[in-house]
């Protein structure tokens, strides 16, 4: 094991680097949808209700 | 693919938990309702006994859940066969962290996996997204240190985020998107995180073994608390919340609870699921999610996947805030998130007992406000009260007086009492039958530490309600509390530090006291429970974040020091001995830390 005592912190930098990197895997971790395009709860509440007009009805 | 998301079960015990807290809300309703009107029926009368209602079914629901708890078995799991093959990745995230501490942590849970013979299966990556150079520095090159003590490269990594965005939900999306794919599982632990080898082991066995398990959670355990506020608390997670837990796990189904650490998810299924958008707007409502771990729970199992907590798991820890200060700004911070999901209550395609999760996190914030709503509206009703009327009968010439219903008030604040006490001794009696009291010392200091832990929480709550009120008000004015540091350090608050933190509960307090006095007399009495704490806030602060010297609160942790825990004290009392010398060089250069 290396001493780090006469490392520069850049030194040290790069040997972190090199030992402490993760192996590289790549995935892919698409966005999902969490709100309704037309959000807000009152409205998202009585679109569901049917109570407003979908913007889709407009169209 | 995972089968389609069903209720394993769980219908009934929903039923049964929603029913019996409706009827005691429903109960409190009524009751309320008949005193109110014994001087007749006004607005307020009604407004005061809805806010019973939502209180009491609230108290209710959480009493219910541990009486649940008590009278169900957890049903053991199906046994894994085969060897474990799976690949996992153990991930650490870390915010501005002591990394002398934390590493330390990591090296006895590598320690603890290598000796269970399949630790060549885990890797262990240390995700940093801190902020202060000078601690950055020094968690590369504790990094080395570990490294060198663990003869661990290739095993055990660590990386540094440029950018923060996210917070932790981002840091572990960062590392699943550049690396998952090398995993099946992985392992998210908390940087106060601890497990047992053989623990995190067992879970690796129990997700292969269970195709369409998307998360296991495990109950984490809070252990080396020293102050007085933090051994109560340990107590009571200790010795509480298992039950409260096994509670919860009935009526889960597949639709269990994340945590946001000491919990095993499988990585496609993460990956597929749990990506997570900003929201539109700006904190506290819009950004980034902030409470993620609710809502990755709730993604998982709407994406068929099923989300478990299996409280039989043991070897699981974390440590606590140690003084009131510290736990309230954690809680600022949950406040927020728990308040943000409001945005997401009806996020397309989530199954209903997430949307009710959600709804469960925002009741437990906004619940303390029909508290002081209930409490505010009693001390103005007297003022709305309409006059007594003796002669009601046109043609009866005796005076009739209206008829005394004290008697319901009194009833009814006992039958509350009664739901905030009766699950914690029926808890206590349980174990001291069971002989599960014998790990926390015994049957007679069991009982004498679940009522030392009442009158605590009891005085301590009105404080905690005043800071979480301001909480919510703050989030509802949209302030965004931020992402603090957690405070890992030095507990002991003085009375100084403790009267800067909590002038402002005096002083409501006092302006509560004094608005009572003048308002409504005979309602100072009952108002002191809530009042008295109120005003000698500073003191109750300081007081208990002193280190504990009682012989209560004790847990099984204190009694039979688990074998991680004993070995990380071992490894941080070493390393913090070295980190203390003058000028001593860190890694690699005794021979007694040389590669083990």
């Amino acid at each position: 094991m290396q001493n780090t005592v006469p490392l520069s912190s850049a030194e040290v930098e790069r040997l972190v680097q090199a030992i402490g990197t993760p192996v590289s895997a790549p995935m892919v971790m698409p966005k999902q949808v969490l709100e309704a395009p037309h959000g807000g709860l009152l409205r998202g509440l009585m679109l569901r209700l049917h109570l407003l007009a979908s913007p889709r009805q407009g169209l | 693919m995972p089968g389609p998301a069903g209720h394993v079960g769980a219908s009934l015990p929903r039923a049964v938990a929603v029913t019996l807290s409706l009827v005691a809300g429903a109960g409190a309703f009524m009751l309320f309702l008949q005193f109110g009107m014994s001087d007749g029926l006004d607005a307020i009368d009604i407004a005061r006994s809805v806010l019973i209602f939502i209180s009491t079914w609230w108290l209710a629901w959480g009493a219910v859940q541990g009486l649940m708890g008590l009278t169900t078995q957890a049903e053991p799991p199906a046994l894994p066969e085969g060897p474990l093959t799976a690949k996992v990745a153990v991930l650490v995230p870390v915010y501005n962290e002591d990394p002398v501490t934390t590493f330390s942590r990591v090296a006895a849970m590598d320690e603890s996996l290598q000796a269970t013979g399949l630790g060549h299966l885990f890797h262990i990556a240390i995700l940093s997204d801190s902020r202060n150079e000078a601690i950055a520095a020094r968690e590369r090159l504790w990094f080395l240190r570990l490294v060198g003590d663990r003869a661990a490269e290739g095993r055990i990594f660590y990386r540094r985020r440029t950018d923060n965005r996210g917070k932790k939900a981002g840091n572990v999306e960062d590392f699943i998107q550049k690396s998952g794919g090398a995993y099946d599982f992985a392992l998210i632990l908390d940087a106060d995180s601890l497990m047992e080898g053989a623990t995190i082991v067992e879970m690796a066995r129990r997700m292969q073994a269970t195709p369409d398990l998307g998360l296991l959670q495990t109950l984490p355990v809070v252990t080396r608390a020293g102050t007085r506020f933090g051994r109560a608390m340990q107590f009571s997670a200790a010795f509480h919340s298992p039950v409260f837990a096994r509670g919860l796990a009935m009526m889960q189904g597949r639709t269990g609870p994340f945590w946001g650490h000491n919990a095993m998810v499988r990585v496609h299924a993460f990956a597929e699921s749990c990506g997570l958008p900003e929201l539109r707007g700006k904190p506290p409502f819009g950004g980034h999610v902030m409470s993620h771990d609710y809502v990755e729970a709730a993604l998982l199992a709407r994406a068929g996947w099923r989300v478990r907590l299996d409280d039989d798991l043991a070897g699981s820890y974390e440590e606590g805030p140690e003084n009131i200060v510290d736990h309230a700004k954690r809680d600022r911070r949950w406040c927020q998130g728990n308040l943000q999901h409001s945005r997401l209550l009806l996020a397309p395609g989530l199954k209903p007992w997430s949307r009710f999760v959600f709804f469960q996190g925002i009741m437990a914030y906004i619940s303390p406000l029909f508290w002081i709503g209930f409490m505010v509206a009693s001390v103005l009703a007297p003022h709305f009260a309409p006059p007594p009327d003796y002669f009601p009968e046109p043609y009866w010439p005796f005076p009739i007086f209206p008829q005394a219903e004290t008697s319901k008030a009194i009833g009814l604040a006992i039958g509350v009492f009664g739901l905030l006490i009766l699950p914690k001794f029926a808890i206590a009696l349980h174990a001291s039958m069971s002989g599960r009291a014998r790990s926390f010392g015994g049957a007679a200091r069991v009982f004498a530490s679940v009522f030392a832990e009442l009158l605590f929480s009891s005085l301590t709550a009105p404080v905690l309600l005043a800071w979480q009120t301001r909480s919510v008000f703050q989030v509802f004015l949209g302030r965004d509390g931020g992402w603090p540091t957690n405070n890992r350090g030095a507990a002991t608050l003085s009375l100084g530090d403790a009267w800067a933190a909590s002038h402002w509960i005096v002083m409501t307090g006092a302006v509560a006291l004094a608005g009572t006095w003048a308002m409504a007399p005979g309602l100072v009495v009952w108002m002191l429970p809530v009042i008295l704490p109120m005003l000698v806030a500073p003191l109750l602060l300081s007081w208990s974040s002193r280190p504990s010297r009682s012989g209560l609160f004790v847990t099984p942790t204190d009694l039979a020091e688990p074998p991680v825990m004993r070995r990380q004290r071992e490894i941080l009392a070493i390393w913090e001995g070295e980190a203390a010398l003058p000028g001593a060089p860190l890694v690699g250069t005794e021979p007694s830390h040389a590669s083990a």
